[in-house]
């Protein structure tokens, strides 16, 4: 019987709570959003019938299906579910759910989807329809989870819980309302905490825990109170802890809180469902404590507001309750006929729990037909039991699931992690590979740039040598010249001198002949100064022929050895000395190159060389009668490059022209 | 008193000899009392010939000796300084005129104590003038010695030190530019033994812990280079 006072105020604001949310609004946008929102208004105003808010809504419905804007036609269409649900309009709800959710999907909105699935949830709660509620809720949750919605995880959890709650799996329920709380505190949403500890106190007052259930009802009400807007949230926990006290015997505590509940004279106006529950409640408890006073006027006030809600659970609690009263005061027959009346509507409405009630009363009041009563109340029991058994196994399927969900989320996480390690991993292993590589790259390069500075200082050095030996050459040919004149031409000179100084010491010349013979020495003299100055200029010439004849030297050395024939050609308008020395190592090393080339692979028997130094530039060619090469096919090799890179050094030009089975030449122009 | 000159007149060129030949006729013309019996060489074998033939004959009085000679054949007597030696040698009594074209102190140093010459003259500072001087100066009264041997020896006598060979060597071979490396096979010696002697020279010609380009300049300042 509990239950069913408990279920109702408890959905209701459960419905209140899990959409609160959502009721932001913007005011901007064109004239259809606001038409929409309008048409929300009026279908939210209690002055107007049922149906016409039902119109309303249609068309706020049909409009905002022609909105383009689609996070706000989200919205709206969310808004659209909320007030369908209040207003039990099934099509339109469904309509608008769909809408909203494929909105969602469309736009990858998670949110959006979770939100659908979540007013899904609260339809199907409040038809009762606990377990498309809770899978509804379940997946909201998944989402919720999986974009850290904390807020809406946490009544998603709480939506699970309500549910466990109301098909008695109370263990249950106080998990997932532990779990909510434990979301929702961090956040301090006082309101969902409220629910949650209200939520926790109905378990544990269903599972005869009265202490916690007293701890979390007052502890609810905690919450109320600091939740500053108008609500009648104080007075629901105010009722439940009466209900608590009831239950463990206290009466006096119990009816004080009923009657604190009643205190707010705004709850007849506001909540008047909330309001005949109180009523019937205190007199119920009164009725218990064995108060006797205006009980049967309490219990038909209570029965009469309820009827004229339409509320037939209620009408069902008021009239067992009266049914009671009726059998306290000996009065079987009157006590009888409610009793029937309960079971009927109870029946009628598919209320099994308040028909059990009812079933148990009856066989108490019906002695004769008892045995039926009982019977009927078992099987309904069995059937009862055998459903929630069903449908809580169908929850632990579900959780089951979820709990996989996680395991394989936490699995796929895992795996990212270990995927994104060995990514890492391997970034780093190409990178050091990488660096090794063009570590690698460098160091070949600095050697091969070792080598050539070697070969460089060879060409050098054999130049230096070339230049030595030149030089002592020259020296000796300069000691030569210079002891000539002084022994020869010096002693010639002294000679004649001091001869031709006796001759003419008696200021006549003795002997005519004699000094005749003197002038011819002079005339000799004379002949030898001038053959040693052409000595001297012949010197200076074979310096010229320096830098030619090494490479001269070096071709003919190679012409030998490797059996071809050569010409050598060297048309020098300047002295090669005149030429940087840069610039003579490589031509010396392009000479050198280029005939490797022909002795390896041109096999030619005749190869030229000219040079043509001018005071612009040097030309160089080096040609031969070889096989040649195709200059496009053959990939450049280390020394083609090599003097490539030597010419472009020196601002030169190098051309290849290669004839196959003809000739090759390679003509190289460097500045001067 | 008429006196007969044997001379031997050792020239590679014949215009010196020619030249000495004028000279020696210009004296006897002009003092009929002195005569002269001139033999000539061209080359080392045959001034030696000639030198130890004339201890059979009338022997030498005078003889005229170039430095720079045709080696003789043996390679034993390589330039007239060793001739000098070697007629030195043979005859005591003989006057001996070095000729020569030298002038570095070095080598005149080196005639002066080996060959020790009556007369030096360096032959381009000869006219005919001096030339005539300078034999009769030998005839009658030794030494005649040219203008640069005379400064040499003026210079020798105000040192108060004397160099040995290798000494002296050795500043001529570092004032030729020779590397302290290359000396030990020029002067065969240790490098040791040439920095020891290079230090002595140094305080000796007091440029101590100076470089050898001042060795060199207080040497040659010194005519021993």
């Amino acid at each position: 019987m509990n239950i069913i006072f408990k279920k109702f105020p408890l959905s209701i604001f459960f419905i209140l709570l899990l959409t609160a949310c959502n009721l932001k609004q913007d005011e901007s946008g064109n004239s259809n959003e606001i038409r929409v929102n309008l048409l929300l208004e009026d279908s939210k105003n209690n002055s107007f019938d049922v149906n016409k808010r039902r119109t309303k809504l249609l068309g706020a419905y049909n409009i905002n299906n022609s909105l383009s804007n689609g996070t706000l036609k989200k919205e709206l269409f969310l808004k659209i579910m909320d007030q369908a649900i209040n207003l039990k309009d099934s099509t339109l709800f469904k309509s608008a759910y769909n809408s909203g959710l494929s909105l969602s999907k469309k736009l990858n909105d998670t949110l959006g989807i979770g939100e659908s699935l979540s007013r899904f949830g609260n339809y199907y709660f409040l038809k009762e329809e606990f377990d498309s509620a809770y899978i509804a809720y379940n997946q909201a949750y998944k989402l919720f989870n999986k974009i850290k919605n904390n807020y809406n995880a946490g009544k998603m959890l709480y939506g699970m819980g309500a549910i466990k709650n109301n098909l008695r799996d109370y263990t249950g329920s106080e998990v997932l309302a532990f779990k909510a709380i434990e979301l929702l505190k961090p956040l301090k949403k006082n309101t969902s905490l409220l629910f949650c500890h209200n939520l926790l106190g109905i378990n544990f007052s269903n599972l005869k825990e009265y202490d916690k259930a007293i701890i979390y009802h007052k502890k609810a009400l905690e919450y109320a109170s600091k939740i500053k807007n108008e609500n009648l949230y104080r007075e629901i926990s105010l009722n439940s802890l009466g209900l608590v006290y009831r239950a463990t015997g206290n009466y006096k505590l119990s009816i004080d809180y009923f009657e604190k509940a009643l205190r707010n004279t705004s709850l007849r106006k506001n909540d008047t469902h909330l309001y005949s529950i109180v009523i019937d409640n205190l007199t119920y408890t009164r009725f218990l404590n064995g108060d006797t006073l205006q009980l049967e006027e309490n219990f038909n006030k209570s029965l009469r507001i309820r009827d004229s809600m339409h509320n037939v659970s209620g009408v069902v609690i008021s009239k067992l309750h009266l049914a009671e009263f009726y059998a306290s005061r000996g009065d079987s027959a009157k006590a009888l006929i409610y009793t029937k009346n309960a079971s009927n509507l109870a029946k009628s409405v598919d209320n099994h729990r308040d028909r059990l009630d009812a079933l148990k009363l009856l066989a108490k009041l019906d002695k004769k037909n008892a045995p039926a009563y009982l019977e009927e109340h078992i099987a309904l029991n069995d059937s009862l039991q055998a459903q929630e058994r069903a449908i809580r196994n169908k929850f632990t399927r579900i959780q089951y699931e979820t709990d996989e969900y996680i395991e394989e989320t936490k699995r796929l996480s895992q795996q990212n992690l270990f995927i994104s390690i060995i990514g890492g991993a391997l970034v780093l292993v190409f990178a050091l590979l990488y660096f090794i590589k063009r570590q690698k790259a460098r160091n070949k390069e600095l050697l091969l740039e070792s080598e050539q500075q070697k070969i460089n200082q060879e060409v050098y050095a054999l130049m230096l040598k070339q230049q030595s030996k030149l030089e002592e050459g020259r020296l000796q040919e300069r000691h030569r010249i210079s002891e000539e004149l002084h022994d020869g031409v010096l002693g010639k000179l002294f000679g004649t001198r001091v001869g031709l100084g006796y001759l003419t010491m008696g200021n006549t010349i003795s002997d005519p002949e004699e000094f005749k013979s003197y002038l011819h020495e002079i005339q000799q003299i004379e002949k030898e100064i001038r053959a040693i100055s052409h000595e001297l200029k012949h010197d200076i010439l074979i310096s010229k022929a320096d830098f030619a004849s090494i490479i001269e030297q070096y071709v003919s050395n190679q012409s030998s050895l490797n059996n071809f024939n050569y010409t050598f050609n060297n048309n020098a308008d300047l002295p090669w000395s005149a030429i940087e020395d840069e610039v003579k190592v490589s031509v010396y090393r392009i000479v050198q190159e280029g005939i490797q080339n022909i002795v390896k692979h041109a096999k030619a028997t005749t190869v030229a060389i000219s040079f043509n130094l001018t005071s612009e530039s040097l030309h160089l060619t080096i040609s031969d009668n070889g096989i040649g090469f195709d200059l496009k096919k053959n990939r450049k090799g280390i020394g083609l490059k090599n003097m490539e890179s030597r010419i472009s050094k020196l601002n030169g030009k190098i051309t290849i022209n290669s004839i196959k089975d003809e000739s090759t030449s390679i003509i190289i122009t460097i500045p001067v | 008193m008429a006196r007969t000159y044997n001379v031997l007149i050792v020239d590679d060129h014949p215009l010196i000899i020619k030249a000495y030949d004028s000279a020696l006729q210009h004296i006897s013309k002009q003092d009929p009392n002195v005569n002269f019996n001139i033999e000539t060489a061209r080359d080392c074998d045959s001034a030696y010939q000639k030198i130890t033939e004339s201890q059979i004959n009338d022997g030498i009085d005078l003889v005229f000796l170039d430095i720079k000679l045709p080696p003789s054949k043996d390679g034993k007597i390589i330039s007239g300084e060793d001739l000098g030696l070697k007629i030195r040698e043979e005859i005591d009594t003989v006057k001996i005129i070095i000729s020569t074209m030298f002038d570095d102190n070095n080598r005149l140093h080196s005639i002066l104590k080996n060959v020790n010459p009556d007369g030096f003259l360096i032959k381009s500072e000869l006219t005919p003038d001096i030339l005539t001087d300078a034999i009769t100066t030998v005839l009658t009264s030794p030494p005649y010695y040219s203008k640069p041997v005379l400064k040499l020896l003026r210079k020798m006598s105000t040192t108060n030190f004397v160099l040995d060979s290798i000494d002296r060597k050795l500043l001529f071979e570092l004032s030729r530019g020779t590397k302290m490396k290359e000396l030990p096979n020029i002067l065969l010696l240790s490098i040791a033994a040439l920095e020891r002697r290079k230090r002595i020279l140094k305080e000796l010609f007091n440029v101590v812990g100076k470089g050898d380009r001042a060795l060199i300049d207080a040497a040659e300042e010194k005519g021993f280079i």
